[in-house]
């Protein structure tokens, strides 16, 4: 009994030894960034970075590690399965609630892209009444969820889960979703209908998008590793921006499903959320204190923290 | 009773030592929480969010009992029919096969457009996941009566529709069965994945939108809750089917007979 209760652990730490494999860090100057979607034009600083040759400039030899639907980017990353990963900020703040010690280093979407697509058509007198017919798809459990329920409440809307398809869209007046304004929209208009998108940001949810975040033991043993990568990522973007064909032709050799046009009306759409439209680029990526706190309670009013969470120093 | 208990023996064993050996080795590795919960996380978080889960838990159940009693209906009436034709056996068969080895994630979309969300489409995606076993069974057992006994009552000019209903049909249960059997569990999964693409959750959910949720909230024990509960519903189905099936047989067939002396 004794030898099988040893097999039974013996096997369980083998099995636990190959889950702690990834943990390893990959070699110096060797930084993995995990995506949390494929690639499309919200990457596509990365993309241009690593096209122009900026990563190997600074000595920097990065893995660009494409995403798909329900990738546990913050999981990998505070598991060490990648040095650093995109995600929102109020997933970033979930998490830390939950104990990953992860931290911010480059936002590159000052303003939240996200927000909810309805037809054209559709009378709407406020945004209220968006919430009292018809059907909304939104992700079950998600802080805009939870939000909109709290700010409007779901008072004879049809609340159903938030798919990547845009069929009952397209064939439902009455048919709302959240959507990513540089993916959904355009998807939709191409098919022939005509959208509205209500931006979560406008309805006074904004957290910043894309954001670069990597663990804090990471950031602290590498910090001018992050640096130059940052620095690179800030210098791709630009470049992205000036000329995006070529990261364009790259990134769509990735993902083929989305085509050319789209990829390109997408990119000129997100220009309006990289940075302040009332600035420059010069603060792009940077991220503000006092905005993280304020999400911070926000989440936490809505009962996805167990109380206000800093985000810690920021870069 | 007893024979219940005897056979509940070991894999409670098995299950309390793999818990154990999970809580002492996750500890041990260092392994945290958000990774994978210790076993003793997962209960009292299952029992914290009791009522949520029970909720849920009862939403699916009917949902995956509802399309395991239309899969049993629908595919004992298609096993009955296929088994009366060589052509149409030969016709179908092939669109069988091709339902179940299409991925219900892929087509689950396709039941909110024909069906719309909500429970009717829940219930389509059990139904479907469910359906092919007990087809295959049930056509396997109609198709496999003693040829004996099939010459036997032709010699006493039994019609085609006694033969049917006095030996295919009685000799096709125990099959109908295991692949009723089979069938309750996917049918708990069939559900599920419904719920993942086609419930509606404004008034709550079932284990699909539960997880899904979990997952969103970064909630790791309770997406280990919601599976552990799933997997208990799976359990009871296939429990009571089994069930069902040895009433059924007890005084029918030998291997019930053996089984249960």
């Amino acid at each position: 009994m004794t030898k099988r209760v040893l097999f039974v652990f013996g096997l369980l730490a083998l099995i636990l030894t190959a889950a702690c494999d990834g943990s390893k860090e990959s070699g110096k100057g060797h930084l993995r960034i995990q995506f949390d979607w494929v690639p499309e034009p919200e990457f596509g600083g990365y993309y241009a970075a690593e096209l122009k040759g900026l990563f190997t400039a600074r000595n920097l030899a990065v893995d660009l590690r494409p995403g798909a639907a329900g990738t546990p980017v913050i999981q990998m990353v505070a598991s060490g399965q990648a040095e650093l990963g995109i995600a929102g900020a109020d997933d970033l703040l979930i998490a830390k609630s939950h104990g990953m010690d992860v931290v911010p280093v480059f936002a590159a979407f000052h303003d939240c892209p996200l927000g909810l697509m309805v037809h054209a058509e559709r009378k709407i007198n406020a945004v209220e009444d968006l919430f009292k017919s018809g059907t909304l798809a939104m992700t079950p459990g998600s802080a805009p969820t939870r939000f909109l329920e709290k700010r409007y409440g779901y008072h004879g809307v049809k609340l159903v889960p938030y798919g990547n398809n845009l069929a009952t869209f397209m064939s439902d007046p009455l048919f709302g979703q959240q959507c990513f304004i540089t993916s959904e929209p355009v998807a939709a208009e191409r098919g022939g209908a005509k959208v509205r998108v209500i931006l979560f940001k406008d309805l006074g949810y904004n957290p910043y998008a894309g954001v670069l975040f990597t663990r804090r033991a990471f950031l602290e043993s590498h910090q001018e590793e992050v640096k130059a990568l940052v620095a690179a990522i800030k210098e791709g973007w630009l470049a992205y921006q000036a000329d995006p064909e070529p990261a364009i032709a790259r990134m769509q050799s990735l993902n083929s499903t989305m085509s050319l046009e789209t990829f390109r009306t997408a990119t000129k759409i997100q220009q309006d959320y990289l940075w302040p439209q009332s600035e420059g680029p010069e603060r792009f990526g940077t991220m503000e204190a006092a905005r993280w706190d304020a999400l911070s309670e926000t989440l936490h009013s809505l009962g996805m923290t167990q109380g206000p969470t800093a985000i810690g120093n920021l870069p | 009773m007893s024979r219940l208990i005897r056979d509940l023996y070991p894999p409670f064993i098995l299950l309390l030592l793999l818990g154990l050996s999970a809580e002492v080795g996750l500890d041990l590795a260092g392994v945290p929480a958000y990774l994978c919960p210790r076993p003793s996380e997962v209960i009292r978080t299952a029992l914290q969010h009791g009522d949520a889960l029970s909720v849920a838990l009862g939403r699916t159940g009917m949902a995956a009992l509802t399309g395991l009693l239309g899969s049993a209906l629908g595919g004992g009436l298609l096993a009955l029919a296929l088994s009366l034709n060589a052509w149409v056996r030969k016709a179908v068969y092939p669109l069988m096969v091709f339902f179940q080895t299409v991925p219900i994630v892929a087509i689950a979309p396709m039941m909110v457009i024909w069906v719309g969300y909500g429970r009717p489409a829940v219930i389509l995606s059990a139904l479907i996941v469910s359906l092919s076993p007990i087809v295959a069974n049930s056509l396997q057992g109609l198709l496999s009566a003693d040829p004996a006994l099939v010459d036997l009552f032709r010699m006493k000019r039994a019609s085609p529709l006694s033969i049917l209903l006095k030996l295919r049909i009685p000799s096709a249960i125990p099959q109908f069965l295991t692949g009723l059997r089979i069938a309750a569990g996917l049918s708990v999964i069939g559900a599920i994945v419904g719920e993942f693409v086609a419930d509606t959750f404004d008034g709550g959910g079932g284990v699909g939108t539960l997880i899904e949720a979990a997952i969103k909230e970064q909630e790791t024990p309770l997406v280990f809750a919601a599976l552990m509960g799933s997997t208990l519903l799976g359990l009871a189905f296939f429990l009571s089917v089994g069930g069902l099936s040895h009433l059924a047989l007890r005084h029918l067939h030998i291997a019930e007979t053996r089984s249960s002396s």
